[in-house]
């Protein structure tokens, strides 16, 4: 069951959450794969973080990765409060 | 204060490490940016020493420093003698995503949240000294 990506599609939607630190980044990563997977019709990627207590680098790595990967078309969204 | 103590030099064993650093924060900071931050730094120091001396062990140690109001965290390891403050990797942190690098983000987490940072060579062992002021 995946826990950080929600949805695939147009708008594609990842949820961050609790503690994201170098043991669990690899799992983002890994949950990253269908989204790289499907780019061709990926137009925006929104990562919600209202519910993110704790981001270390390897976290980090993996929004930047994403990013990367889908190319400079695709708009990111970082909403938090 | 946390005595030096030894821990297999494995991510796996990073939470459990990080719990134990982030008690002895919690005696001398009370709000909890700071504490995630110390965490954040904490953290990105051990991956360092976990993905990168070869080291198999790693030893902690956090003590208070009275008279500098200070907490000082001290890392130790056997890998490869390796200085990382000699050559901090600059991060354009204003660069679009597009073209961030992947490495040195962690170094420049560290560097930026502690308030000093010293390495030493003792005893054919990796030491590096992080020093956070009271807030």
């Amino acid at each position: 069951m995946a826990n950080y990506l929600m949805e695939v599609g147009e708008v594609s939607k990842i949820k961050l959450h609790g503690h994201i630190d170098a043991s669990i980044a690899p799992a983002l990563m890994e949950e990253l794969k269908p989204l790289i997977a499907e780019k061709d019709k990926v137009k925006k990627l929104v990562f919600y973080a209202d519910e993110l207590e704790y981001i270390a680098s390897a976290g980090i790595r993996a929004v930047v990765f994403a990013k990367q990967k889908l190319g400079g078309k695709v708009q990111v969204y970082l909403i938090g409060t | 204060m946390l005595q030096s103590k030894e821990f297999p030099a494995r991510r796996e064993i990073l939470p459990q490490v990080l719990t134990e650093i982030t008690a002895e924060v919690k005696k001398y900071f009370t709000d909890d940016k700071w504490i995630n931050r110390l965490k954040v730094a904490a953290e990105e120091i051990l991956v360092n020493i976990v993905d990168y001396s070869g080291s198999e062990k790693v030893w902690v140690s956090c003590e208070f420093l009275a008279e500098e109001k200070s907490l000082r965290f001290e890392f130790v390891d056997e890998g490869e003698l390796y200085n990382p403050l000699e050559e901090v990797p600059q991060v354009d942190i204003d660069a679009e995503m597009d073209e961030r690098q992947i490495g040195g983000l962690g170094i420049f987490l560290y560097e930026t949240i502690m308030d000093k940072l010293e390495y030493q060579c003792d005893d054919g062992k990796n030491h590096l000294l992080a020093y956070k002021n009271l807030v």
